[in-house]
């Protein structure tokens, strides 16, 4: 049911504005062999016509709505990579988005990564836990942000609303670039559970443009 | 369709036996620089539009040499090092036998592998440790790569004679002090798209001779196989 007065032609004008607008953009990485911690937070001036968004429980397809106008916290999220084992790595994102969530910290990934050295053209990775699937190339900064935009495209920010594999993947990669070809070629398999129906929040209010990514244990308004 | 040779033009010019996938131009002068009696080739390497090829290994191994003993002196190593998330030397160009270092200049670690046949191994290199270095003692090539950083690609070519080398960027190489012998020349890039990844020809070189060879490829180089650079940290998938 999406009617006319919710499509985001008009509305995604101001929350572009307001990403322009941001003010403060800080990583402080502190990296050491085998433990990596990227720390960052970012604080928006908004500027915006949405009436209620969707994270105060309306239909608004942006995530601030003209009662959140002025300076806003965009996100601040701590991201740490730890060695446990040489082959062995453990994932942890943590992220505050400073609205009417529950819980005013909570962790949009965390996972064990199983990478063993390839022995022959085929390299195996396993990930276990609650994580994003590889879906593109655009979501792929430290607690997947967008490396282009701060609001990513429409499909990656229903992505980050709705789907997290919590379960097991396993990636398959042939190196072809390591045998004398152009290009790797990698087969990726997932089992997983504990998701809500996919799609629910595309049928309530549309396709949304904005950062806000659900965690794990969260709920909104 | 071949360039003028630009840098031997008063040397007697021949062509070589031209197979059909690359045109061998040489032109042969003896150099008057008594009492110096090692041979010397100038190579030039240019891809199908007459510009330099950079960073094509260019080998020569004498025909008719003794066997190489193995208890020859050690070899000073060599290196391959990581920095800023890549390999450098990109193509490193060793003789068999040749330790190799893996420093790792980076402030994260690197996992080093490689399956190729000539050496397999494996190598967590971890900041402030330090590891012996590698002894690459088969020739043939072996591709490297990074378990952390899939972006991260290098090529050791190990080879058995002592007088090989890479071309700089204007696709040009000296091989000096060369003894007269019969040599076979071989010719290896990852982006050669000729028939024959590695291009082999023979010459006859006489003492003291300055023999300048000039190799044109006649198909265009294939895509660089190394992938780009991503913004450190930013590259989970």
């Amino acid at each position: 049911m999406i009617t006319e007065s919710t499509w985001p032609t008009r509305r995604i004008l101001p929350r572009l504005v307001a990403s322009a607008l941001t003010v403060v953009a800080t990583t402080g990485a502190a990296q050491e062999d085998r433990h990596e911690f990227t720390f960052q937070f970012d604080v928006r001036f908004v500027a915006t016509d949405i009436e209620r968004s969707f994270t105060d429980g309306g239909l608004g397809l942006g995530r601030f709505d003209q009662a959140h106008e002025d300076l806003q916290l965009g996100r601040a999220f701590l991201d740490y990579r730890g060695r446990l084992a040489e082959t062995l790595d453990l994932q942890v994102t943590l992220d505050a988005y400073g609205d009417a969530d529950k819980n005013p910290v909570d962790v949009s990934e965390s996972f064990l990564e199983w990478r063993p050295y390839p022995s022959s053209g085929w390299r195996w990775r396993t990930r276990l836990g609650a994580f994003y699937p590889p879906i593109s190339l655009e979501n792929r900064g430290p607690g997947w942000q967008s490396v282009y935009s701060i609001s990513p495209s429409a499909i990656n920010t229903w992505i980050g609303e709705e789907i997290r594999t919590i379960g097991a993947e396993v990636n398959a990669t042939w190196l072809g670039t390591r045998l004398g070809k152009a290009v790797d070629i990698s087969l990726i398999a997932a089992v997983y559970g504990w998701n809500d129906p996919m799609g629910v929040v595309i049928f309530q209010r549309g396709w949304g443009i904005h950062d806000r990514q659900t965690a794990l244990f969260g709920q909104l308004p | 369709m071949v360039p003028p040779f630009a840098y031997c033009q008063n040397a007697t010019q021949v062509v070589l036996k031209s197979p059909n996938l690359l045109r061998w131009v040489a032109c042969g002068g003896v150099v008057a620089a008594w009492p110096a009696f090692a041979a010397t080739i100038e190579f030039g390497v240019l891809d199908h539009e007459g510009r330099g090829v950079g960073d094509v290994v260019v080998v020569a191994l004498l025909q008719d040499a003794p066997a190489a003993t193995s208890s020859a002196a050690p070899r000073a190593p060599a290196v391959m090092d990581q920095v800023a998330r890549r390999f450098v030397p990109y193509i490193l160009a060793v003789q068999t036998g040749t330790p190799v270092a893996f420093p790792n200049s980076d402030t994260v670690a690197h996992q080093v592998y490689s399956f190729s046949a000539p050496k397999r191994f494996q190598l967590a290199l971890y900041r402030g440790h330090a590891y012996p270095p590698l002894v690459f003692d088969k020739p043939g090539l072996v591709v490297l790569g990074c378990n952390i950083h899939d972006d991260m690609l290098a090529y050791i070519y190990v080879t058995p004679s002592p007088h090989f080398g890479k071309t700089d960027t204007g696709g040009k190489l000296e091989l000096g002090a060369l003894p007269a012998g019969n040599f076979e020349l071989r010719l290896w890039n990852p982006r050669f798209n000729e028939p024959h990844a590695e291009l082999v020809r023979t010459v006859e070189l006489q003492p003291a001779q300055r023999l300048a060879l000039t190799v044109q490829l006649t198909r265009a180089l294939a895509p660089e196989p190394r992938p780009q650079p991503t913004k450190a940290g930013w590259d989970d998938y």
